[in-house]
């Protein structure tokens, strides 16, 4: 990578040799929660906790089904200056009775380890009494991911991607006010703070606007520009990509030079401890992948999806460890939101996520680490019906949407139970890439199941789900043998 | 309850819904022709130009794919293997004769007895009728069983050869079926209600037919292979001991025949089986037949020192080495049968080795 140096490059290799070193002694399972924004990481994190702290039956989860796994509880996290993931929060927001809502989105990182104690299967760690796993969980906004294949650019290449997907024709209407503030300045002028402001807040307000509008992915650079966290206003935050950046040899105390410079300072103080604090050094990795969000919003989406997920994945270090490199041995692809189609479509969901993650998956296969892909609800808001329409039988869902969410030309309230047929999926995954499927396809967002808030003293009511159990059986089932 | 899996019948006749009628009615012919196993799925057509919609929930009925809705008849392909065989027709023939002969001659031995009982005595003659009303009673009563089991033997095959055929071709409702007739060879049995119950507990949890079928496996078959480990294990100590002290080889070989064909009939009856003599008989055979075609039994001296300690065994004492030889030779057979009479392949659970049987017989050890 380009961004990085030796010293990078050492500490990442003392600080595997550390965590192996600690491993040897209590054994921990870095699970890293990958996905772009609205992609259900937070919900996901709060389910699988409550589940496996309730005991939730989990039958395709080999050491849930058996009974090898004893018992399961949060511990303070290793990390201490990182904040702890408001699991209660959460967990009070999707029981809240009718007040029951999904949770906020994520605005900073956050932390959470799970302690779970179950029976080894091997006789010397049974006799060693090797018997409890710390699952240590990260959840960060989504946005923020976008940021690491940074790391492997330079301002021209940032500028040249930048502008690139501004002036395609989707984004255009949403850039036009950026651009043609770009139009009227001479980047090679000497640098004057409040042109610098100007751009940079153009350049912010054009890509909430793209976020604001659903369906864009490409090429939201930087990710703090959008969820700054605390760093809002810094210099490292008040730059925006130049034209013509490629193979210039900017003078000094130029614009150009001076944003070139906060490019690096962003890279530098942002983007490089975000990787390698949280993800140089994991050992299995969920990627969440919002495919049914993409298909509401079009084909275009559904490409953007893709080549997003391309460069983001390509920053990760896949493959089998060694004391000095930790890394990712096993990736588990998932289709979240599967609970909005019936299950009999369960499969081509499935494929179009085969579809769009294909490369990332050879590439860790190629290196030695083994992916599955799944359509997966880490939380179930539907359940599956049937109904008999103009003499056809129709696979449909059946929960409470939105209020505010449409369909054809009727608005749900929010309280009134309804069946939703969501239409067909293609059979043939490259179709959705091809065509604009947003007449034949519509996907309502549904309020979360009513779950009652856990009584004191009282067995919890688990979250109901669609393969979470085989999630956790592929991504933990190794660890906990 | 079974709507679900209904093919939807297309309204719009589109090309490629009719290119697809036309692949189905080519493989049903071809099927008809020449059957083969594993006949390659026909995709349900999906309408693509239904649109979306909304209808109040009233309407719906909740339909939750589970175990309890699999109340289908299996949808699976009638899988016939069998190679031609060389006519024999001269043999058989000759089969038949001698059988009517004996058969001959018995009614007419029996009718003169009757005479000559009814010549004593009216109440002598009515007690040899009755007498022989009651054998014949007894030996058709006999024979159905000895059919059913052999029908059983033959049903549990098919399910193997039908369940091998559809895991090689995965299709939603031939994998549905698969589940439903597994579940239904064992839905009588009283020890199987605890493990069907479990299934019936996990409910909506596995929602697509492969999932099922892996729970199934897990949950239903994953009991049954560990008690017949036990039963060939039992089997296996059986025949290595009594080679080992039994004095005459002919003996030898009665035992490990007879020894071998009770733990086949076991083996068959833990997995739903439960065969007759005859049913036995041709387990048997099948299961010899799948070790010579496998070369299995040439084997087993071969490498038997790698397990043993390069003849240990045979080097302490000449019998006790025969007698280990037989018994591994019982757990080997024991181990091919699992091929015929489990009605799923091994996939969610690891197969059973022989390196494991053969340690837990030498150790003594009675779970492997």
């Amino acid at each position: 990578m380009k961004n990085t140096g030796l010293t990078d490059e050492l500490g990442y290799a003392a600080a595997s040799l550390a965590d192996a070193a600690r491993n040897l002694f209590s054994p921990s399972l870095r699970l890293g929660i990958t996905g772009l924004s609205r992609s259900g990481k937070t919900v996901c994190i709060t389910a699988m906790v409550h589940n496996l702290v309730n005991r939730a039956p989990m039958p395709l989860f080999d050491a849930a089904r058996t009974g090898r796994l004893r018992r399961a509880w949060l511990e303070p996290q290793p990390d201490a200056q990182v904040p702890r993931f408001a699991f209660e929060e959460h967990l009070a927001a999707l029981t809240a009775g009718d007040e029951r809502h999904w949770p906020e989105s994520t605005r900073q990182m956050a932390q959470l380890r799970l302690m779970l104690e179950y029976e080894p299967q091997a006789l010397l760690a049974r006799g060693l009494k090797r018997n409890r796993l710390a699952l240590d969980m990260v959840d960060y906004p989504g946005e923020w991911l976008l940021d690491l294949p940074l790391l492997d650019m330079d301002f021209a290449a940032f500028s040249d991607l930048a502008l690139g997907t501004a002036r395609q024709p989707q984004r255009r209407a949403l850039a036009a006010q950026w651009l043609s503030l770009l139009e009227g300045i001479d980047a090679d002028a000497p640098y004057e703070e409040e042109t610098a402001q100007k751009l940079a807040s153009a350049y912010r307000a054009y890509l909430s606007r793209c976020k604001r509008e659903e369906g864009h992915f490409a090429a939201l650079l930087p990710g703090r520009f959008l969820m700054p966290g605390d760093m809002e206003g810094s210099p490292a935050l008040t730059f925006c990509p130049l034209p013509d950046s490629q193979g210039a040899h900017p003078p000094a105390g130029s614009l150009r030079a001076e944003m070139q410079r906060r490019y690096r300072a962003y890279v530098q103080h942002v983007v490089r401890p975000f990787f390698y604090g949280h993800f140089a050094r994991l050992d299995a990795q969920l990627v969440l992948v919002d495919v049914i969000g993409a298909l509401n919003a079009g084909e275009h989406a559904l490409n953007d999806l893709r080549d997003t997920l391309r460069l983001v994945l390509s920053s990760f270090r896949v493959g089998s460890s060694h004391v000095f490199a930790r890394r990712i041995r096993r990736i588990l692809f998932a289709a979240t939101q599967a609970d909005l189609i019936p299950s009999a479509q369960h499969e081509r969901l499935q494929r179009i996520l085969a579809l769009l993650v294909e490369e990332a998956a050879k590439r860790a296969e190629y290196a030695g680490a083994s992916f599955r892909t799944m359509a997966l609800a880490a939380v179930r808001a539907t359940r599956e019906g049937m109904v008999r329409h103009e003499g056809e039988e129709l696979p449909v869902i059946i929960g409470v949407p939105e209020a505010g969410q449409r369909l054809g030309d009727e608005e749900f309230d929010g309280r009134r139970e309804t069946a939703v047929f969501p239409g067909d999926l293609p059979e043939d995954p490259r179709a959705v890439l091809r065509e604009d499927f947003t007449g034949r396809l519509r996907f309502v967002r549904f309020r979360p199941p009513d779950v009652a808030a856990p009584l004191p003293l009282e067995p919890a009511q688990p979250f109901p789900h669609i393969r979470m159990d085989a999630m956790l059986d592929f991504l933990l089932g190794e660890a906990l043998a | 309850m079974s709507n679900e899996r209904k093919p939807r019948g297309p309204l719009h006749f589109t090309i490629d819904a009719a290119r697809e009628t036309m692949q189905d009615a080519m493989q049903e012919t071809a099927r008809k022709s020449a059957p083969a196993p594993g006949k390659p799925a026909a995709k349900e057509h999906i309408n693509p130009t239904r649109a979306p919609m909304a209808l109040p929930a009233e309407e719906a009925e909740t339909v939750q794919p589970a175990f309890e809705a699999e109340a289908q008849q299996a949808a699976l392909v009638d899988a016939d293997d069998s190679l031609p065989r060389r006519n024999h027709w001269p043999v058989r023939l000759l089969g038949w004769g001698v059988s009517l002969l004996l058969a001959l001659a018995a009614a007419l031995g029996i009718d003169a007895l009757l005479r000559a009982a009814f010549g004593r005595a009216d109440w002598l003659g009515w007690l040899a009728v009755g007498i022989v009303g009651l054998s014949l009673l007894a030996a058709v009563a006999l024979a159905l069983r000895e059919v059913a089991g052999l029908w059983r033997i033959r049903r549990m095959a098919r399910l193997r050869r039908q369940a091998e055929a559809v895991l090689a071709a995965p299709d939603e409702e031939r994998l549905q079926g698969l589940v439903h007739a597994v579940m239904k060879t064992y839905r009588k049995r009283e020890d199987m209600r605890w493990a069907l119950r479990r299934l019936q507990e996990h409910g909506t949890a596995a929602l697509s037919p492969a999932e099922r079928l892996r729970l199934l496996e897990l949950e239903v078959l994953q009991p049954l292979d560990a008690r017949a480990q036990r039963i060939i294990l039992r089997a296996a100590r059986d025949v290595a001991g009594l080679t080992a002290i039994v004095p005459a080889a002919v003996l030898d070989v009665l035992i490990v025949a007879l020894r071998n064909l009770r733990m086949l009939r076991q083996l068959a009856a833990l997995y739903g089986g439960r065969p007759g003599l005859l049913g036995g008989w041709k387990l048997g055979r099948m299961v010899l037949g799948h070790l010579a075609v496998t070369g299995a039994i040439a084997l087993t001296d071969a490498f038997l020192p790698h397990l043993l300690g390069k003849g240990l065994a045979g080097r302490l004492s000449a019998r006790f080495g025969e007698g280990v030889v037989n018994g591994v030779l019982t757990a080997r057979i024991g181990l091919a049968a699992l091929d015929h009479v489990r009605p799923l392949p091994f996939s969610a659970t690891a197969r059973p080795g022989l390196k494991q049987l053969a340690q837990a017989l030498i150790s003594g050890n009675d779970n492997p």
